[in-house]
C-alpha cells in the first residue's frame, strides 16, 4: 500500500533515508523520529508559527506540510543554527535583548529571522511582516522586535557569546 | 494531532494524476500546498481515503506573463509570483498576494490551491473574478474545460470542479488601469471581514471592476456599482449601490451591516484614491 514510504532528506545538514507513515507531519518526523524537539509544536493548524522551519531555504509551517512532501528536501531547524564559533547573530540578539519570555515561539521566530535575514529582507519588513507571522502570547513583542534591529546590524553568521 | 490515515500518492505527470483521479473521484482530494487542506486533515474536518499530490508534475510549477496577463501553473506558489518582477508588474497581483497569510505560508501557498478552495474570504478568487479571468480543469471524462472565474466559483468552499478533474492553470488577465486591492481584518494575515477589488480603467480602455470578498459566500461583482461608474456617477452613488447590493452575512467577526458599509468605504476610497493601491489590512475598527 501507499501509506508508507521511505524518503530521503537533508536535516541540519545531515543526510537521513528513514521509512514514514504518510500522514507523518514534518514537525512530528523532526521530533518524534529524530529527537529535534527544538521545533515546538502549537496550534497544528498554521496560525501560531512555533513549529516554523526551513526547507530549501524557505521559512514554512512543518505542522503544514507531509513527510513524502519533503522528500529530497533540506531541511534546517532552530539545532542547526548556532555553529562552533557560536550563536547566529539572530539568536545572539534575541539573547541580548531578552527578546523571549517563556521561550516557546522562540524557535520559529528565529527561523523566520534566520531565513529573512539571509535573504536580505529590510528590518522594517522583518519586524512587521515576518514577524507576523509568529503569535507570543506572552506579547513580548517589544524586545523580539528590538533584537531584530540588532541582528540586521551584525554581520557574519556567528558571534561569540559569553556564557 | 493527527491526520487520519490516508495512501499518499504523488505522480510525476499529469496525464496520471487524471487517471487516478478518473479512478478514485471523490475519495480523493489533491493536495497544492496544503496549507489549507492540512488544517483540515489535522483537525479531522477532512478525512480523505487518498491525497494526491501533483508537487512532482513539472508541467503545471511555472508561469509566463504578456501583455495579455498571467498564465500559471496550478502550483506556482504565491512566494513566487510575489517574487517576480513581472508579476508584480501586473495591476492588483502583488497586493492580492501581499494580504495571502503571511511569508511563512506563502511559500507553500499556490494561486491553483487558493481558487481550487474558494473560500469567499480569500483574495486570488476575488481578483479572478474582477479581472474576468479563467480556470482550466482537465479530466478524462471531459477533457480539457477553460471556465471564467464566475462559473467556476459557487459558493463557501464550493467550486464547478468536478471530483475527477484538475486544476491545472489560471489564468489572470492584464487589466487596462490600475486595481486597487482592500481588505479589513482582525489583523494583518488574517483572513479578510471583508475586502474589494476595485478597477479602475485607464480612460476608454476597458469598464470599471467592483468585487466584495468576505461578505457573503463567494466574491461576488457588483455589477450596478461596475455600470455607475462607468457612467460617471458620483463616488457616493457608487459607494451607495455597493453597500445595497453586496450580499452578506454575520458571524462573530461582523455584522452583515457592517460588511456592507464596509466594503462600501473601500470601494469608496480605492475610486477616489491615487494611480497607486491602498492595503487596508489590519486597520482598526
Amino acid at each position: 500500500m501507499s501509506s508508507r514510504r521511505t524518503i530521503t532528506l537533508t536535516v541540519n545538514g545531515n543526510g537521513h533515508t528513514t521509512e514514514v507513515d504518510v500522514r507523518t507531519l514534518l514537525s512530528d518526523l523532526l521530533r518524534h523520529d529524530f529527537g529535534l524537539t527544538g521545533t515546538h509544536v502549537g496550534c497544528e493548524q498554521g496560525a501560531c508559527g512555533a513549529c516554523t522551519v526551513l526547507v530549501d531555504g524557505r521559512a514554512v509551517r512543518s505542522c503544514l506540510i507531509l513527510t513524502p512532501e519533503v522528500d529530497g528536501a533540506s531541511i534546517e531547524t532552530i539545532e542547526g543554527v548556532a555553529d562552533a564559533q557560536g550563536l547566529h547573530p539572530v539568536q545572539a540578539a534575541l539573547l541580548g535583548e531578552h527578546g523571549m519570555q517563556c521561550g516557546f515561539c522562540t524557535a520559529g521566530i528565529v527561523m523566520s529571522l534566520v531565513a529573512a535575514r539571509r535573504a536580505g529582507v529590510p528590518a522594517d519588513e522583518a519586524k512587521t511582516e515576518v514577524l507576523g507571522g509568529h503569535l507570543c502570547r506572552c506579547t513580548g513583542y517589544v524586545n523580539i522586535r528590538a533584537a531584530v534591529d540588532i541582528a540586521w546590524n551584525l554581520t557574519g553568521t556567528s558571534v561569540s557569546v559569553g556564557r | 494531532m493527527k491526520p487520519s490515515p490516508f495512501d499518499y500518492l504523488d505522480p510525476a505527470t499529469v496525464d496520471e494524476v487524471l487517471d487516478l483521479l478518473a479512478e478514485m473521484g471523490d475519495d480523493a482530494v489533491v493536495l497544492a500546498g496544503g496549507q489549507s487542506l492540512i488544517p483540515l486533515l489535522n483537525l479531522r474536518l477532512a478525512a480523505p481515503s487518498v491525497v494526491i499530490s501533483p508537487r512532482r508534475c513539472a508541467e503545471i510549477r511555472t508561469f509566463s506573463i504578456d501583455a495579455t496577463g498571467l498564465d500559471a501553473g496550478a502550483l506556482v506558489t504565491a512566494a513566487e509570483l510575489e517574487e517576480s518582477t513581472d508579476a508584480r508588474s501586473l495591476p492588483g497581483l502583488a497586493d492580492s498576494l501581499r494580504n495571502i497569510g503571511h511569508i511563512q505560508i506563502r511559500n507553500r501557498t499556490t494561486i491553483g490551491g487558493s481558487v481550487a478552495h474558494a473560500d469567499p474570504a480569500a483574495e486570488l478568487p476575488a481578483l479572478l473574478l474582477a479581472l474576468e479571468g479563467t480556470v482550466t480543469l482537465r479530466s478524462r471524462a471531459r477533457g480539457t474545460r477553460v471556465m471564467s472565474a464566475d462559473d467556476f466559483l459557487v459558493g463557501p468552499l464550493i467550486s464547478a470542479r468536478e471530483p475527477d478533474e484538475l486544476l491545472t492553470r489560471v489564468n489572470l488577465p492584464r487589466f487596462a488601469g490600475d486595481v486597487v486591492v482592500g481588505e479589513i481584518g482582525d489583523r494583518p494575515g488574517d483572513f479578510a471581514t471583508v475586502g474589494t477589488v476595485v478597477g479602475r480603467p485607464h480612460t476608454g480602455a476597458a469598464t470599471h471592476r467592483i468585487v466584495v470578498f468576505g461578505a457573503g459566500g463567494r466574491a461576488q461583482r457588483i455589477t450596478r456599482a461596475e455600470r455607475l461608474a462607468d457612467e460617471g456617477a458620483s463616488v457616493d452613488e457608487v459607494v451607495t449601490a455597493v453597500r445595497n447590493d453586496t450580499e452578506a452575512t454575520g458571524d462573530a467577526h461582523a455584522s452583515a451591516d457592517y460588511r456592507r458599509h464596509v466594503a462600501g468605504t473601500l470601494v469608496g476610497r480605492a475610486l477616489r484614491g491615487g494611480s497607486g493601491s491602498t492595503s487596508t489590512t489590519g486597520e482598526r475598527r
